[in-house]
């Protein structure tokens, strides 16, 4: 029954994965990659990790469909079939990469164990009770660091294209519609809530800055449907301040570490610092996020129009 | 008790492939959106299944994000039809 189940979901991906890229209408691949989120968040429980699987149904429910759809009003609705050559340009190098990546597999050895034994060894060492929150910001704290920062360089980029230093000036009307208006004052308290729960339960179990952070900003994307400034409420040195805040903690606690004749990177009183590490990403996480969806060009263009047919 | 609870989640993913159809044919985008929605409450439910089949409790919080923020989706549609963002070209009489 479990190979059964593997083998649909796997197939359904790959067939969903192919319609996303050839499908012309841009809406309509918009749909199909928020249940694409769907599917792979089923794929993730099925291989035995409930945390990507808590991300993946944070991410792919939530901002994805909300900034894809605002994405929709810069492009035309429909896209142009690609030249039958360039797909073949494109399919080989593909091809060759999945091969080699297939021919990996080859070198793993029979009795390998994976890396959760060598984890769970070093495991007493943080003072932490869950293995992937260790490895997340103790272990391989360098690539959380820097993907703290590629969230932040995502942010500028995004300020760059708007040619615009803030997020203010960002104000949606209140949704006309009563059913709009009684789901947001249902659901943000409990966004606010389970974001929390989320970091909470990531000190010793699945969950943590990432998960939580994505929760706390889809509340803050949603007060902001509500017609609500949201963050641009916040003084913008405030803004910055909190947007950096993830990055700066963890770079501070790196090199504080130097001071105590350390390596970069290795943290005294573990547990303690890496979980204020933990708070502070997630804060920085939510502002990012909100800043992203906030600051996306797509909306300038709707309030142009919505202003056109009001004049 | 197991195998019935992945049989179950299994049904309720080839629910899921039904319902890709009215993803594929429209004909209105409403339909296609409507559709996403059945999606996320199907898979609140298949997850809850395989957090029972697979014994991992925590899944369920996978389940509680999907029916806590599934609706976002629906409202930024709201939003970009009701400014006439997103062009209907499918339909004249919405």
């Amino acid at each position: 029954m479990g190979l059964i189940f593997d083998l649909i979901i796997g197939l359904s991906l790959a067939g969903v994965a192919w319609r996303i890229v050839r499908v012309r209408e841009h809406f309509q691949a918009i749909v199909l990659f928020i249940t694409f989120g769907l599917l792979l968040s089923l794929a993730w429980t099925r291989l035995k990790s409930p945390d990507i699987a808590i991300a993946e149904a944070a991410v792919g429910a939530g901002l994805a469909g909300v900034l894809l759809m605002d994405a929709l009003g810069t492009l035309s609705s429909t896209r142009n079939q690609p030249l039958p050559g360039r797909f073949l340009q494109l399919f080989i190098p593909c091809l060759f990469l999945a091969g080699l990546m297939a021919y990996t597999i080859l070198f793993i050895p029979a009795d390998f164990q994976g890396l959760g034994p060598m984890v769970s060894e070093a495991l007493p060492d943080t003072h932490l009770e869950y293995p992937v929150t260790a490895v997340l910001l103790d272990f391989r704290g360098y690539d959380t660091w820097l993907e703290l920062g590629v969230l932040l360089v995502a942010v500028l980029g995004v300020l760059c294209v708007r040619q615009a230093g803030t997020i203010k000036g960002s104000m949606l009307p209140a949704p006309a519609e009563p059913v709009g208006r009684w789901i947001i004052k249902l659901l943000l308290p409990l966004m606010v809530l389970i974001g929390g729960y989320l970091l909470w339960l990531g000190a010793f179990a699945p969950g943590g800055a990432f998960q939580a952070g994505v929760v706390l900003a889809s509340g803050g994307v949603m007060l902001w449907q509500a017609g609500h400034p949201s963050l641009a409420l916040l003084h913008h040195v405030w803004w910055k301040i909190l947007m950096i805040s993830g990055f700066v903690f963890f770079l501070i606690l790196a090199s504080s570490s130097l001071l105590y004749n350390q390596q970069f990177m290795t943290h005294p009183e573990a547990k303690m610092w890496i979980l204020g590490v933990e708070y502070a990403a997630t804060l920085s996480i939510a502002i990012c996020l909100i800043s992203l969806v906030l600051a996306s060009p797509a909306r300038n263009q709707g309030d142009q129009r919505a202003r056109k047919t009001e004049s | 008790m197991n195998t019935f609870f992945l049989g179950m989640a299994l049904f309720l993913v080839l629910n899921i492939l039904a319902g890709l159809w009215r993803v594929l044919k429209g004909p209105k985008q409403a339909d296609r959106m409507v559709a996403a929605q059945l999606f996320g409450t199907t898979g609140v439910a298949s997850l809850l299944l395989l957090a029972q089949a697979l014994e991992s409790p925590f899944i369920r919080n996978a389940a509680l994000l999907f029916a806590l923020l599934t609706v976002m989706a629906v409202l930024a549609f709201v939003r970009n039809t009701s400014y006439g963002v997103v062009e209907d070209n499918n339909d004249e009489h919405l």
